[in-house]
């Protein structure tokens, strides 16, 4: 079972005073309190982490709960500025982006295999596009999307990173910019030349060729 | 080239990418541009696909572990603050232990180290120039205060210790105030005498005290003892109050090897004691002058003080003047084999009878007076000349004391010469005597 494709997309509504009075008890040590910004937050932190982790199940699960448990450490900080959902989703883009700039987590990335650690029931177990899915891959109803994931998860981590904030999240070019620390024209280049990583990718396999 | 340039727009043409301005002029250019516009429909395809990858459902428990996360990264975040107490705690008992070290220490220090009781430098300047006290003998008190030091110290010059034959008036400026201050020195002597030693290692017992403490940061300057170089108690306190916990316990380690230093030479301290003490102490002097003895306070910069440590570190009563020179308390047997024993070694050193020199002092008019002098190995018997009439005795002039063995009157505390006058008798009463060591 997969949820939807918006299931990634980041909670941008103005908080609601439900989520604030959750926030303010939290604060003041309610666990509880805490526990239910979790249920509500689980699914955006989760699936940000899934597409980080390129589908690795276990460090997906990693990064999600330790950037929870950032957010509670730190939950003195969070002023209100923004929805409670968009100080998760920086915490997780930080936390993740920190983790893989150190040597260790390259040295990782490079010695495993792309899929190595992803969990087979509920990935796309794709090989290079001369290889089809297996039949177990029922998530896996498109080809096309299938490659598109592979080629998607074989981009650099910046492209891919500006591609999952632009193209997944939906977030402006100013907020990409504010969340990597780059300038706007770095991320309009580097989002640029991820699509057109992906077409030359895809463009053997009918995806990307025109129009849909 | 155009084409090259609005590539990158017609990429970036998805989801409202593109400003106005750059859209328009986008537009104008794939109305042309097949493969600008093939790029565009490509970008926005790849985008539209990249959002539609499914991700998998939350996995289930995943509240639940995160909450145990949480529980686990307080609980660790609490362990620090564990070891923080563990370490407060065990550094506390490690400052308790050096607290332990130092007040034994301190207590046994004066048994092996008198010297540091003894009564500061300038006291007997002090004493000798003090105004008149006719009531002395009954004030001791005022004495006490004197030793204390809480009198002005007169101008310096004012006693001249009398060496070989000198008149002994020579350095007592005014005898009416010499009389006074010798008789409130010779109460302070015998004060000094007759103090438990429990009362003279008291820190703060007075000048005495002040003056070992002096001498001991005197000798921490000079970095001679390991001991005594330890800073003070206060100063340590402060110094592990600073720095890391490795330093103070470093500092700690330090403390504990020189306090072991200083026990080691107690311990060889309480072997000497078991010797004769001048004895004992003329043969150090003679075996290994060069060699410091084993005690804690020890300046190896003059036989006389050597000596006077032997004599402190045995349970002689020693003090010191402004000129450096020590008073130091010995029998008249001990006076012999001091005699016999620096003059066979050699020792430059100079002894009086410091009873006879304070009496000089003290009575300006008294011509006549014991003295002997050890001199480059040479004894030689001052002249006695007879007072032309009977001593003025002062106030606070001590009573001899022939059967308490205290005795530091003129007349009743024969010098050296008078003990060989004495020699003929058959069993001379020991007696304490002050001597006066001048240094190299």
């Amino acid at each position: 079972m997969t949820t939807s494709p918006s299931q990634g997309a980041p909670a941008r509504a103005t908080p609601d005073p439900e989520e604030t009075l959750l926030v303010a008890r939290a604060r003041a040590g309610d666990r509880a309190a805490f526990g239910e910004l979790i249920v509500r937050h689980q699914d955006v932190v989760w699936g940000l982490a899934w597409r980080l982790t390129r589908g690795m199940r276990a460090q997906a699960e990693d990064l999600a709960q330790e950037s929870f448990v950032r957010a509670l450490q730190g939950i003195a900080n969070f002023r209100g500025d923004s929805a409670f959902g968009t100080w998760m989703h920086r915490i997780v883009l930080n936390l993740h982006i920190n983790r893989t700039s150190t040597l260790a987590a390259r040295a990782e990335r490079r010695a495993l295999p792309i899929g190595a650690d992803r969990d087979e029931d509920a990935y796309f177990q794709v090989d290079p596009p001369t290889r089809r899915a297996r039949p177990d891959e029922e998530a896996l109803q498109n080809e096309q999307l299938a490659l598109l994931r592979a080629a998607f998860d074989d981009l650099d981590e910046p492209r891919r990173i500006a591609v999952l904030l632009r193209d997944v999240e939906g977030r402006s070019y100013e907020e990409i910019a504010e969340l990597l620390a780059i300038p706007i024209g770095t991320v309009r280049s580097r989002l640029a030349r991820a699509r057109e990583e992906l077409a030359r990718k895809l463009g053997g396999t009918g995806f990307g060729a025109g129009e849909a | 080239m155009a084409c090259d340039r609005l590539r990158e727009l017609a990429l970036l043409d998805v989801d409202d990418g593109l400003a106005a301005d750059e859209r328009a002029e986008l537009d104008a250019h794939l109305a042309g541009c097949a493969d600008c516009r093939a790029a565009r429909d490509a970008a926005r395809q790849v985008a539209r696909g990249v959002r539609q990858i499914p991700v998998p459902p939350v996995p289930l428990g995943f509240s639940e572990r995160t909450l145990q996360r949480l529980e686990r990264a307080q609980s660790s975040e609490a362990r620090p603050r564990v070891r923080l107490v563990r370490f407060a705690a065990a550094a506390a008992l490690l400052a308790a232990a050096a607290i332990f070290w130092i007040e034994r220490e301190r207590a046994s220090a004066p048994k092996n180290a008198q010297i540091a009781s003894r009564p500061p430098e300038g006291d007997l300047r002090r004493l000798a120039d003090e105004p008149e006290r006719k009531q002395a003998p009954a004030d001791e008190e005022k004495a006490r205060s004197v030793a204390k030091g809480e009198e002005s110290p007169p101008p310096p010059g004012s006693v001249a210790p009398p060496v070989t034959g000198g008149a002994p008036t020579e350095g007592a400026e005014n005898p009416a105030r010499a009389e006074g201050g010798l008789n409130e020195r010779d109460k302070n002597l015998k004060d000094a005498g007759e103090r438990s030693d429990e009362e003279r290692r008291k820190p703060d017992a007075g000048a005495a005290g002040e003056a070992g403490v002096a001498s001991k940061l005197e000798q921490q300057k000079e970095g001679e003892s390991p001991a005594a170089a330890a800073p003070a108690f206060d100063e340590l306190v402060r110094d592990l109050a600073r720095g890391t916990p490795a330093e103070a316990l470093h500092k700690i380690g330090a403390l504990a090897d020189a306090v072991r230093d200083g026990e080691q030479r107690a311990d060889a301290d309480e072997k000497a004691k078991s010797a004769p003490t001048m004895k004992a102490a003329a043969d150090d002097v003679k075996k290994s002058p060069d060699v410091a003895p084993p005690l804690r306070f020890v300046r190896a910069h003059g036989a006389a003080t050597r000596i006077a440590d032997l004599i402190g570190a045995r349970g002689g009563q020693v003090a010191r003047d402004d000129a450096g020179r020590f008073v130091v308390e010995l029998t008249e047997e001990e006076a012999k084999a001091l005699e016999t024993r620096l003059a066979a070694a050699g020792v430059k050193v100079e002894t009086v009878v410091a009873s006879d020199w304070l009496a000089a002092l003290r009575e300006s008019e008294l011509r006549a007076r014991e003295r002997s002098v050890v001199a480059d190995g040479a004894v030689r018997k001052a002249e006695t000349q007879e007072p032309k009439g009977p001593p003025t005795k002062a106030p606070g002039a001590p009573p001899a004391e022939p059967t308490s063995g205290k005795s530091r009157g003129a007349a009743g505390a024969p010098s050296l010469g008078a003990g060989k006058r004495q020699s003929g008798d058959p069993k001379p009463p020991p007696r304490v005597r002050w001597f006066l060591l001048a240094g190299e």
